[in-house]
């Protein structure tokens, strides 16, 4: 299938045609093209993989083995026997904090976390090191939203073991630069790099061996797969040490009464059936947006990044939230409008039918810190159009008045 | 010129509020949040013997808690003139209750008065009903202790 007129494009989400939608940091919306190959893989493929010694079983291992390609090949990863599937980031992220948490030398080890982390980046690895005696160092980006190599050392001490940064905040969209990060982390004896590439799958490059990243997360949904999968990318050190976050089905060779042998990675991290339906939605994806071009996408989102952030910084009374220069919002610009709640911002924009975010978006302790009480968010994708952005700005340019506030 | 997307009272209320302000002391200070979107609100009471003499609030909240809470305090509580038990509060949050629920009956309306009934409107909103009503739990909340420890 070719994609190569925007409308073609386009029509693969025919729900565009009854809003505006600007949350795409929330979820992406899934074209037909995705659609098609989950309902066929249930319709006529549908069995579990690794298991039968039928040939639909033995067909949906292939489709699960491809799967794995797939993403590997899209996050530059060595082998496909590094990309483990889980429900979602949040779940890869829990299982990292697990799996890091178990090994930890009691009192011995530091952490360093990001501040302007998704709640999901941040709760699972305060909770277990506050369970393991870990001592956790923040890391404070800076007014942009950048971490910094000034703000990373200052959090790293020679007891650091584990950093957690995002890739691209889902606040200030600031697209970290990892590789320096990681130089930096790598500095460290046995400390582990933790990226969430939530915010960056779908719209920048990503290369897990070039970057250096130890642990790598990202959620399906982001990039318009199912809701319901994710993927944890691990180095082999890493996939070697930990051990599984669940037991059960499938990751083990042999099981007795009084012990059992865990299989080798990725399936070692794999318990229970798969989310097939997921995975095929997710490599469907994939394929779609090669279909449109990735470079094209970018490209795409580039454009309507510009006329998005100098109209929203033009109106006044609004603020927003991290670099004034659009290269540095990776398809999110978060705002503040003076005397009118996020709340109410979003539900003015939902009256002409746009849809935006509004709140902390799982970062209150980042907009804590920046001391806003929550801001609203819009989001752009490559399928958004520059009417709809004009659109959205002639609505945000009514708000205040909308709310009795006359300049 | 923009149509207001609230109506005049509500937004009167929440740009404006009579009763916004934090008293140097109060003898009960009840904090209420919606965790869900960030709506957060304390009330400051001057409780004496059961009788409300005296409320205020303060808050970080949308327009619609913002004016939930000022209309709550100007019908509940009149400042100086005239002082209120708990148990009457109660009543008055009690029958808000029932108006944001469907139940209300013609007495609760007429008690609750005119700009209360604006909020109405908002019980079809289900994501900005708990806006409304933040202000008025948290009332009730406090309002139980105060009559637990008469």
């Amino acid at each position: 299938m070719r994609f190569d007129t925007f409308g073609a494009v386009r029509d693969q989400f025919p729900i565009l045609k009854n809003c505006i939608y600007l949350d795409n940091a929330a979820t992406q919306m899934r074209p037909e093209f995705v659609l098609k190959d989950v309902h066929d893989f249930y319709r006529h493929e549908n069995a579990n993989p690794y298991r039968g010694m039928y040939k639909l079983s033995e067909n949906a291992t292939e489709t699960c083995d491809s799967a794995r390609i797939a993403v590997a090949k899209k996050i530059g990863a060595e082998s496909s026997s590094q990309i483990v599937f889980t429900r979602g980031a949040t779940e890869s992220l829990n299982m990292i904090a697990c799996a890091e948490g178990e090994i930890s030398f009691y009192g011995k080890e530091e952490w360093a976390i990001s501040i302007d982390n998704h709640h999901s980046a941040l709760l699972p690895f305060v909770e277990r090191a506050d369970a393991n005696n870990i001592r956790v160092n923040k890391i404070i980006p800076n007014k942009n939203g950048e971490i910094t190599p000034k703000a990373l050392k200052k959090a790293l001490t020679d007891k650091t073991t584990l950093v957690v940064i995002p890739h691209v905040s889902n606040v200030s969209g600031f697209p970290n630069d990892i590789e320096a990060i990681a130089d930096i982390v790598h500095q460290i004896p046995h400390c582990a790099l933790v990226v969430d590439a939530c915010q960056s799958v779908g719209h920048l490059p990503i290369d897990v061996q070039e970057m250096g990243a130890d642990y790598l997360v990202f959620s399906g949904h982001k990039i318009g797969a199912p809701m319901g999968i994710g993927v944890l990318y691990m180095s082999k050190a890493c996939q070697d040490y930990c051990f599984p976050y669940q037991l059960g089905g499938e990751m083990v060779d042999e099981v007795h009464w009084d012990n059992f042998h865990v299989t080798d990675a990725p399936l070692k991290f794999e318990a229970g059936t798969p989310n097939m339906g997921g995975i095929v939605g997710l490599a469907s994806a994939i394929d779609f947006r090669s279909a449109v071009g990735e470079s094209r996408i970018r490209l795409l989102e580039r454009e309507l990044m510009k006329p998005l952030l100098s109209g929203l910084r033009a109106i006044p009374g609004i603020k927003v939230i991290g670099s004034p220069l659009p290269e540095f919002h990776t398809g999110i610009v978060s705002f503040v409008v003076d005397g009118v709640h996020p709340h109410d911002v979003a539900k003015i924009l939902d009256s002409d039918n746009i849809c935006v975010r509004a709140g902390y978006h799982c970062a209150q302790p980042y907009l804590e810190h920046l001391n806003y009480n929550g801001c609203v968010r819009a989001s752009v994708a490559y399928y958004n159009t520059h009417e709809e952005i004009e659109k959205f700005l002639e609505s945000m340019d009514a708000v205040r008045e909308r709310m009795g506030l006359f300049e | 010129m923009s149509k207001l997307f609230y109506g005049a009272e509500i937004l009167e209320h929440a740009n404006r509020p009579i009763h916004w302000k934090e008293p140097p002391e109060a003898s009960i200070k009840a904090h209420g949040s919606n965790a869900s979107c960030g709506d957060s609100l304390t009330l400051y009471m001057d409780v004496k013997g059961g009788m409300i003499l005296n409320a205020s609030f303060t808050a970080t909240a949308c327009a619609v808690a913002v004016a939930s809470c000022d209309m709550m305090i100007d019908r509940v509580v009149r400042d100086g003139t005239f002082h209120v038990s708990a148990k009457y509060a109660l009543n008055i949050v009690e029958a808000f209750e029932r108006l944001m629920d469907g139940t209300a009956t013609e007495k609760d309306k007429q008690s609750l008065g005119k700009s209360i009934a604006e909020l109405e409107s908002i019980r079809i909103m289900p994501s900005r009903k708990k806006c409304a009503l933040l202000a008025w739990k948290t009332m009730k909340n406090a309002l139980n202790e105060v009559i637990e420890n008469e």
